[in-house]
């Protein structure tokens, strides 16, 4: 018995996007803040509801702006919500920007307010690079030594080894507990579920097929931002109209460059870009006369082997199906997101094993195939990108319009978490 | 009623209470929760307050603040300056507010004045007479003496105590241009003694009383701080002779500047070097003397009367009819990011307005946002990032398309001058807006009734002709199409009050005032140049009348191109009997298209526009010429020049362009930049046929 079953739905008015832009591109002078005040304003604005009926602000984010710590409040007051509504970041790694979703709807299900302005925010542009400990440590004896030709013999002590900055990007994308990166972790998927080089390069050409052909639909949900040339982006940018086959073929792995089968072809780009949402209970949609996006109606998280986070999915939509009563059959549409190609395909086959879900999820059933008619039909983040705190909320959003271009029905967002986890969101239009 | 009511006691103006400690609060309240003002009533409440105060035993010391948030006071009641009539009543006025002061100088306890917002005109003579001023760091706390803008001095004490206090060669450009200073700037100077957020001002106050007693007690009374002085500053204040003589210099100048048409400045003064060295009794007495003479001369008598005429309660409708409750625009969408609406979202975002700038070109909508970003963030004095300006960008969203509108409380039209244009704009934007908006255009020429046709709702469209650069130039012309409704244009005029612009309400006329105006004017100025006239010449003549710029310096800032569009359109009304200047014709097919190209009767290829020989780069474009005319002679280009534009000027008034001579009067010298001390261009005509009819 759980209480989520008994959650109200949390309703999507509107919402927007930014695009999502290859990082160190056009978007590599926004920071956070401003990234997310841009996609804030605009939704605020074209939803027509009040900045001040917002009763908090909750943005999902993982690199946190050292500038604009709890970005969400940065974000709030730039895109004039009112100084006394609070606001609060949220992080869960890739379903960050899900999470966000998640905690309005709690809050709204405590009596914690009844309208909120959510959404994710990424720039993994503006990841920083640091000092290394080393040189932490040097600077601390430097400034201890006195006097000319000790200083100069401190300053030819420098080496290799206190130069090299940390790369926050990469001790992001490496898991602490495992000691794996995350795309070694895909490598794990692919080796157990025997997904090959030619199976997630044709999976990866897919999903640009199907991002590109989605275009027009894609632009229903971004706007447009001015980026560092003064040009303005409207679409996502790593989206390859001519991608081949061949041309995948020849990238070499970039994890496991012996054996390895991930390649930055069937990997996700790294992205920065932010999406906003206005979330409300049933009876504040009601004060706008404008239709709702539509609403979400249940949420699963939970835990996986870290070694294998791109499996999360599977597990969270087994715990969304129990929790639920529903099955494949309710669902109309499913999004999951593509991190990997081989984490996605192996989602797939997972889905299908009745052995995995014997082993590690303790089911007497495999969850069941997963449609890919109905998976990720717009093209996922292997061509839109993946800015990693942004990514769940875009998932909502891309599902719920397209939900709706159909006529309406369910559908599911799932997403694998760095460090072994899984979210998926049940959403209905 | 022998007590009074609470309500009773709200009403007061001055309010003195004295607290447990010793301290006496003087609240200083406007009528109706307005701005405190110095008339008749309340200096007499303050008076009363003052002798109440200097009787109370054991007051330690004296803080001055005003009810109202951001307006410690708003300076003397004008209506009352301009309703003095005879010397004797001029001086008595002046008698009064310097006699008030000086009692509060001379208390026999220290006293503050605590200046949260705009301190200005008598409010700041007030606080100079004060021990100590202490202000809110925000940015509405502007200190300031603007008499000179009414062409009068400072005669409640502000000419003598702000040189005592700040020093000469400080108080010099604030007593001559009348322009104020912020928080931090009086600080500086030493106008301030202490700049703290608004909430510690009384905090700060009591530390100064404090100090002050603590000191007196141990027998070192505390010394002022100063503000630093160069060897110049210290030889000025030291030696009186050494003041004069910098005066002299300084009088001269002024002199220069004003080419002798403002009195007020050279006034300023001669009163400080008569004053140098002498005590205060003296002093007072040269600062009264000269307002005398001043508020009774004609110059002063029309600047104050621009000021009058600019009172929206008194200009009538649809001025007056301005409320509280006149529906509150915020958020604006510009469509058209050109020169023009850079210039008003830049405008609109500095005054706290949400705005939305479209453009289908995404080029146009990049460059628009980095001159916007540049244009605001220009004010930033330090590296630290402007928290103001950084509030204000975030205020902007940009498009590609018509997106949003319909939470636009305005949407003003803002492309370029083709009808096509305008027709598909129009039409998209009255599809999505709401029905309360409204939907107005910056057409300088085009018909407002050919354009309403495009919108749904005649009522709310109207013109809202902003002029380039639209954040500097204070007029806004309200063109008035003939459906639109008295409460649209009511609203528009409140926008333009917040705006701080003066909003002046044209008929749907050919380029409707300012530009009708000065059309004949420009295009004599074309002649004069195609009979061999000297731009720069003829450009200093006109300086000379008063003009901040002269015809051709004029014609080469808005652009050749423009000047020649106007032209034609103003030529295709038979009505207006106007042809087309040849010579912007010529310079237009050759590319001379003034500061845009480089190029135009000044080289601008420089920082600053320079001379050059018209005849040389320009021969290719003009009439070989060998009538050079006697135009060297300042009063014959003016008598020429002034010609078509008082012509013009009737026309406009004839044909009831504007709805009255006072409207024309504020739109010619807050859109044409003509002379303040004509009184505006209808004053002046009527004037002018006075000397003539005389003559």
């Amino acid at each position: 018995m759980s209480p989520r079953k008994n959650l109200e739905p949390l309703v999507i008015l509107d919402g927007v996007r930014t695009p999502f832009v290859k990082a160190g591109g056009a978007f590599a002078n926004l920071a956070t803040d401003e990234l997310g005040r841009q996609v804030a304003r605009e939704t605020l604005l074209r939803s027509g509801f009040p900045a001040d009926r917002i009763r908090e602000t909750i943005f999902g984010n993982v690199g946190q702006n050292a500038k604009a710590a709890n970005v969400a409040r940065v974000i709030a007051l730039r895109a004039g919500v009112p100084d006394a509504v609070p606001a609060l970041t949220v992080h869960r790694n890739c379903a960050s920007g899900a999470e966000a979703i998640i905690e309005a709807m709690l809050r709204a299900h405590a009596g914690l307010g009844d309208a909120f302005l959510v959404g994710g925010v990424e720039s993994m542009s503006q990841y920083p690079l640091a000092m290394s400990k080393a040189m932490i440590a040097w600077l601390e004896r430097f400034k201890k030594t006195d006097g000319f030709i000790a200083r100069m013999r401190a300053l030819l002590s420098l080496t290799a080894k206190e130069l090299t900055p940390e790369i926050a990007l990469i001790q992001g994308l490496t898991d602490p507990v495992c000691g794996l990166s995350m795309g070694m972790t895909a490598e794990n998927v692919a080796r157990d579920f025997h997904i090959g080089r030619a199976a997630q390069d044709a999976y990866a050409l897919e999903s640009h097929r199907r991002a590109a052909a989605a275009r027009k639909k894609i632009r229903e949900e971004t706007m447009d931002v001015v980026g560092a040339d003064g040009a303005v982006v409207r679409d996502d940018d790593t989206v390859r109209v001519d991608q081949t086959i061949e041309a995948l073929g020849t990238l070499k792995p970039v994890f496991d460059r012996e054996f390895g089968t991930v390649t930055a072809g069937n990997a996700c780009p790294i992205s920065d870009g932010a999406v906003a949402l206005i979330a409300t209970t049933e009876a504040a949609a009601r004060e706008t006369k404008k239709a709702p996006l539509g609403r979400v109606l249940a949420f699963a998280t939970t835990g996986v082997d870290p070694s294998r986070m791109g499996l999360g999915p599977v597990a969270a939509i087994t715990k969304l199906f129990d929790e639920t009563g529903l099955s494949w059959k309710d669902i109309a549409l499913v999004e999951i997101n593509e991190a990997f190609a081989a984490q996605t395909l192996g989602c797939r086959a997972a889905a299908e094993s009745a052995a995995y879900a014997k082993a590690v999820l303790g089911k007497d059933h495999a969850l069941g195939a997963i449609d890919p008619e109905k998976l990720n039909v717009n093209g996922g983040a292997l061509a839109i990108g993946h800015p990693v705190g942004a990514s769940g909320a875009r998932l909502v959003l891309t599902l719920l319009k397209e939900l709706k271009r159909r006529g309406g029905g369910k559908g599911i967002a799932g997403l694998c978490v760095g460090g072994g986890q899984g979210t998926a969101l049940l959403v209905e239009a | 009623m022998s007590h009074e009511t609470p309500a009773g006691v709200a009403h007061r103006l001055v309010n003195l209470s004295v607290r447990a400690d010793g301290i006496a609060v003087l609240l200083l309240s406007g009528s109706g929760g307005r701005p405190f003002i110095l008339n008749d009533a309340s200096l007499s409440e303050l008076e009363t307050a003052i002798d109440q105060v200097a009787k109370t035993p054991n007051v330690r010391g004296l803080l001055i603040r005003a009810a109202h948030p951001t307006v410690f006071c708003a300076g003397a009641d004008i209506e009352q300056i301009a309703a003095l009539k005879t010397k004797s009543e001029i001086r008595a006025a002046s008698r009064r507010g310097q006699e008030l002061f000086c009692r509060i100088e001379d208390l026999p306890f220290p006293t503050a004045a605590l200046i949260a917002g705009t301190c200005v005109g008598g409010g700041l003579e007030l606080a100079l007479a004060c021990t100590w001023r202490v202000v809110a760091k925000i940015p509405e706390t502007r200190l300031g003496l603007p008499e000179v803008q009414l062409g009068i001095l400072p005669a409640w004490g502000g000419t003598t105590r702000l040189p005592l206090l700040v020093g000469v060669r400080q108080s010099l450009p604030m007593l001559l241009t009348g322009k104020t200073v912020d928080a931090d700037t009086a600080l500086m100077m030493t106008l301030a003694d202490a700049a703290v957020p608004p909430s510690e001002l009384e905090h700060a106050a009591e530390h100064l009383i404090h100090e002050y007693h603590h000191g007196m007690a141990h027998g070192h009374p505390p010394t002022r701080r100063t503000h630093a002085m160069n060897f110049l500053d210290y030889f000025v204040e030291q030696f009186p002779g050494v003041a004069r003589w910098f005066l002299g210099i300084a009088k001269k100048k002024a002199r220069a500047q004003t080419h002798g048409h403002y009195p007020s400045p050279t006034t300023i003064v001669e009163v400080m070097r008569a004053s140098a060295g002498e005590p205060r009794w003296s002093r007072l007495d040269f600062e009264r003397e000269a307002v005398v003479d001043l508020i009774t001369g004609p110059v002063a008598r029309r600047l104050i009367g621009i000021y009058l005429k600019n009172r929206d309660k008194e200009r009538g409708a649809p001025y007056s009819l301005v409320t509280k409750d006149t529906a509150p625009i915020q958020r604006i969408a510009v469509i058209g990011a050109g020169v023009m609406g850079q210039g008003i979202a830049t405008l609109l975002l500095q005054s706290k307005k949400e705005v939305r700038l479209i453009d289908p070109v995404a080029g146009a909508i990049g460059r628009a946002k980095a001159a916007i970003e540049t244009a605001i963030r220009a004010k930033q004095k330090s590296k630290k990032p402007d928290a103001e300006a950084e509030k204000a960008l975030a205020r902007l969203t940009v498009s590609t398309d018509f997106t949003g509108l319909d939470a636009m409380d305005l949407v003003i039209e803002a492309t370029p001058e083709k009808i096509a244009i305008k027709k598909s704009v129009l039409e998209t934007i009255a599809a999505s807006v709401r029905p309360d908006a409204i939907i107005a255009t910056n057409t300088s020429s085009l018909s407002l009734a050919e354009m309403s046709a495009f919108t749904a709702d005649k009522t709310r469209f109207a013109g809202l002709h902003f002029f380039n650069p639209a954040p500097k130039m204070p007029l806004v012309e309200l063109g008035r199409a003939k459906e639109t409704s008295d409460q649209t244009l009511a609203r528009l005029v409140k926008l333009a009050r917040e705006l701080q612009k003066t909003p002046v309400v044209v008929a749907d006329a050919p380029a409707f005032a300012v530009n009708r105006i000065l059309a004949p004017y420009l295009a004599e100025a074309m002649a004069m140049a195609n009979e061999g006239a000297d731009p720069a010449a003829v450009d200093r003549a006109m300086r000379g009348f008063g003009l901040p710029m002269g015809p051709f310096e004029l014609m080469d800032t808005v652009g050749i191109d423009v000047i020649l569009d106007v032209s034609r359109y103003l030529a295709s009304i038979p009505r207006l009997a106007y042809t087309v200047p040849a010579l912007a014709e010529r310079m237009v097919a050759s590319g001379t298209l003034g500061k845009k190209s480089g190029v135009g009767f000044y080289n601008w290829r420089g920082e600053k526009p320079r001379e050059h020989d018209f005849d040389e780069t320009a021969s290719h474009a003009r009439h070989s010429s060998d009538r050079k005319v006697a135009l060297g002679d300042p009063d014959e280009v003016r008598r020429r020049l002034l010609k078509p534009l008082r012509h013009e000027a009737q026309r406009v008034l004839d044909e009831g362009v504007v709805l009255s001579a006072a409207d024309l009067d504020l739109a010619s010298i807050f859109g044409m930049g003509f002379p303040a001390w004509t009184g505006g261009i209808a004053t002046w005509i009527s004037s002018a046929a006075n000397e003539e009819a005389r003559a």
